[in-house]
């Protein structure tokens, strides 16, 4: 059974490397196989660079598996990184927005 | 790498970190007092950032925590003030210099084995709530919150319809552990302009079992719509220029453009990689010809497989010029594999001032055998090898010039350091002064840069404290409000010359004398000169404040400053203007290695000017006989008349003096008086080794120097020659007498006699 993964309020360079284990977990474990796997991001307060890329790894690592990640409920701050990096498309569409 | 050569790595290099650390810290400083000017200033605060990024980035590297920790704050408010969110003023001026402070401290304690404790945390955490407190009020303002970017359309690669930059940046690796964040810079571009569509490169992630989060693989290619220009966007990411690959094609550039471009660029070798670099075709589109490419290959045999330049030419548009251009470019670099240009930024190299030193210390050696190799030349009368010997010797006096060269710094550095100390001490003090600099590119020894700091930290703390009024004395004195505070610095002959003038107070003789009086520094029944007046204050145990303040009252006397200043070979002097204010000239040699000297001898000794101070020599006159007791007399130099001094009396030398001897013209602050020797030797690359401490006590020598044939010299110092030659007998113990040379050597006109 896939669980969301909860995205934690802070995903910057200071925590990368302690979140990188805890969703290589939720990789193995909780992830899932079914097409699109789900992260909520609501509770996002702060994301920079480097926090971006850890998501668009962990983007990476599921298309390996021939899965994509959706982000539900992405918090504003969340959004607009990942509209700033062309990564929008990891985000969930807006109804009646194409993806 | 492994663990231990990191550790090495690290404690090699943490020195280095703080030099260059500090270095940052110090610009901040100047940059927050300079925007405190011109608030407005956004290259400034830029500036101001990149600073502050620099520090918090290499203190990383360090896993200096705690720097990188408050950097942060620091940072979040300068971003604030960036963005334009919240604007400067004096007491965010305050804030961040105190900041500064706290950051100067931990890079200084990063220096110190840690030992766990952390006696600034209550200050650092009530910074870090002040600099919260600073950033919140926009948060507050709806009207000033950020405004969100208009979500930019992300499917609009099909049509062409908008002429736009196309920006394409590849983040260096080192990006995020250099503090720098991507995302702050696209989010600058997009205030510059409109980003009419964004897209990052997802093939240049790895995946996440793969990831080094601390490592940026970010690459990104944004096309900019907007009355922009190429700096601007290039100045968005000055922060990460070194390490970032970064591409802006212009608007409709043509292909002659392209093919400059091209031209200009590092040797690369695949054709695709140069024209996405020069920006000719997106990446997109070389991925789309690439396939193509290899969708053709699949179909048919090797020969008749379209060429990558055609493809591009057919599907991207690229003008045949440009390819043309690229392919000439490729074959280059093919035909001259690895030679690429060198680096622009390999420009300046950082060296141990210590080696340095070791560099110049042998040059003093080999100044010396090479003068004694020449002496041997001329005393063996071979006048080849004299000759060898000359441009041997020329070849080292041009070394020297340029080693020492290496050593000199511009003074501007230490002036403006001041203004901290102008604007936090005039603050502390209620008064108004305004701070000016002068002559900061002037250069001098960088071992004299650092010595001469303390004391002008002293005499410029004097002058705030002692020398300029509160402005309601000021206004009362019939003054502007605001005092005038000026640090100048030009060279002078063979030295520096640095003055600290105020329009202040000035200082008070009738004060002084009573002090000096009661100190019994003077006879009670002695009044001196205004001159003799002035250079009391510099005398051990004198200080004429009515209180001791916390500022300059600190148990440093100006005699010390005086010491201090004189140890390097230089000389200080006050004048001063009752009710007008106050300046303290201060002299210094240029360098405390190396000068060229003047040789001189009398008797069997021999001694050297430093050539910078001898205006003019008078070769072989009949011997004056007419000296007073002191050695001193006056001559007649082309109808003006010229105080001189013997050295034989002045020092009581051996040997009769002979029938004919010479003078050596010597001009010293604004006085220009004799100097009767035996010879003249000539001019002389003299290395300067300080006096033994049994000759400390001599005066008017400033130290010795060795000669090519293992003689030792002593070296004058002219300044204080005069003022020996010109003291009142009494005080220099050479019995009584009283003839008219001080007296002549003060009121000698300036401009007499001519230079050689």
């Amino acid at each position: 059974m896939a669980h969301s993964l909860a995205l934690p309020p802070e995903i910057t360079i200071y925590v990368a490397a302690e979140l990188r284990g805890p969703w290589l977990d939720w990789l193995e474990r909780e992830a899932g196989n079914e097409a699109e796997a789900e992260a909520d991001g609501q509770a996002v307060e702060e994301i920079d660079g480097a926090g971006l890329q850890c998501l668009l790894a962990l983007a990476r690592s599921l298309e390996a598996r021939q899965q994509s990640l959706r982000i539900r409920h992405p918090s504003e701050v969340l959004r607009e990184a990942c509209v700033r990096l062309g990564a929008a498309h990891l985000l969930e569409q807006p109804q009646g927005a194409d993806a | 790498m492994s663990a231990r050569s990191d550790s090495d790595f690290i404690a090699e290099s943490l020195p280095i970190f703080i030099g260059e650390a500090q270095e940052q810290i110090e610009s901040i400083e100047q940059l927050l007092l300079r925007l405190e000017d011109d608030p407005a200033n956004h290259e400034l605060l830029d500036a101001l950032f990149r600073c502050a990024h620099t520090v918090k980035g290499s203190a990383g590297i360090f896993g200096l925590h705690r720097v990188v920790a408050f950097t942060h704050h620091v940072e979040s408010l300068l971003d604030r003030l960036r963005e334009g969110h919240l604007a400067f003023d004096a007491a965010l001026g305050t804030l961040l210099l105190n900041c500064n402070d706290e950051i100067r401290a931990l890079v200084a304690a990063a220096g110190q084995p840690d030992d766990g404790d952390d006696p600034r945390a209550a200050q650092r955490a009530s910074l870090i709530d002040e600099l919260g407190a600073a950033c919140e009020p926009a948060v507050a303002d709806p009207r000033a919150a950020p405004v969100l970017p208009t979500p930019a359309p992300l499917t609009d690669v099909g049509g062409e319809p908008q002429r736009a930059w196309v920006v394409s940046a590849r983040f260096g690796a080192e990006t995020f552990r250099n503090g720098m964040d991507p995302l702050a810079i696209l989010a600058y571009l997009d205030k510059l302009g409109t980003v009419l569509s964004v897209a990052h490169d997802r093939a240049a992630v790895p995946l996440l079992d793969q990831l080094d989060p601390e490592t940026c693989h970010l690459d990104v290619e944004l096309r900019l719509q907007g009355d922009v220009t190429r700096e601007q966007i290039e100045a968005a990411f000055s922060f990460v220029r070194d390490d970032c690959q970064l591409r802006v094609l212009e608007p409709g550039a043509t292909p002659q453009d392209i093919v400059r471009l091209i031209e200009a660029r590092p040797d690369q070798p695949r054709l695709g990689d140069i024209l996405v670099d020069v920006g000719a075709i997106s990446k997109a589109q070389l991925g789309l010809a690439l396939k193509a490419q290899a969708a053709a290959a699949a179909r048919a045999a090797a020969e008749q497989v379209p060429r990558l330049g055609e493809m591009l030419q057919a599907t991207a548009g690229v003008s045949p010029h440009v390819v043309a251009a690229a392919l000439e470019k490729q074959q280059k670099s093919r035909t001259h594999p690895g030679a690429g240009p060198v680096a622009e930024d390999q420009r300046f190299i950082r060296v141990q001032a210590d080696r340095l030193d070791a560099v110049i210390n042998l040059l003093g050696e080999l100044v010396i055998a090479s003068a004694g190799a020449s002496m041997l030349a001329q005393q063996t009368r071979q006048r080849a090898l004299a000759k060898a010997n000359q441009s041997v010797g020329r070849l080292i006096e041009e070394i020297r010039n340029s080693t020492l060269q290496l050593r000199m710094v511009p003074i501007g550095e230490t002036f403006s350091r001041f203004r901290r100390v102008v604007r936090d001490t005039a603050a502390e003090l209620g008064k108004d002064v305004v701070l000016e600099l002068q002559g900061g590119e002037t250069e001098l020894d960088k071992s004299v840069v650092e010595r001469i700091a303390d004391p002008l930290m002293h005499l410029v703390r004097n002058a705030l404290d002692h020398g300029l009024e509160r402005p309601d004395e000021r206004l009362a004195a019939g003054k502007s409000g605001q005092g005038r505070l000026l640090l100048s610095a030009c060279h002078e002959g063979g030295n520096i010359l640095i003055r600290i003038t105020d329009d202040g107070r000035g200082i008070r003789r009738d004060k002084v004398l009573q002090r000096a009086h009661e100190r019994g520094l003077v006879p009670r029944d002695v009044v001196p000169s205004d001159a003799e007046i002035h250079k009391l204050i510099f005398e051990a145990g004198f200080s004429t404040a009515e209180q001791v303040t916390n500022l300059s009252g600190r148990g440093v006397g100006m005699d010390v400053v005086r010491r201090n200043i004189e140890s390097l070979r230089g000389s200080i002097e006050l004048t001063s203007q009752p009710g007008q204010g106050c300046c303290i000239a201060i002299r210094l040699p240029l360098t405390l290695a190396i000068i060229d000297g003047f040789l001189v001898g009398v008797g069997s000794s021999k001694f050297i000017f430093p050539l910078d101070t001898v205006v003019e020599v008078i070769d072989s006159r009949p011997t004056t006989t007419s000296l007073d007791v002191r050695g001193c007399c006056v001559i007649e130099l082309r109808g003006q008349v010229l105080p001189v001094v013997s050295l034989r009396e002045l020092y009581s030398l051996d040997g009769e003096a002979p029938e004919r001897s010479s003078v050596v013209v010597v001009q010293a602050g604004g006085q220009r008086y004799g100097v009767i020797v035996d010879q003249l030797l000539g001019q002389h690359q003299t290395v300067i080794k300080p006096l033994g401490r049994l000759f400390r006590s001599l005066r008017g020598m400033s130290g010795s120097s060795i000669l090519g044939n293992g003689e030792v010299a002593l070296i004058f110092d002219a300044a204080s020659l005069s003022q020996m030659a010109s003291a009142p007998p009494g005080t220099r113990q050479r019995g009584a007498g009283d003839a008219g040379l001080p007296q002549n050597l003060h009121e000698q006109p300036q401009s007499e006699g001519q230079t050689t």
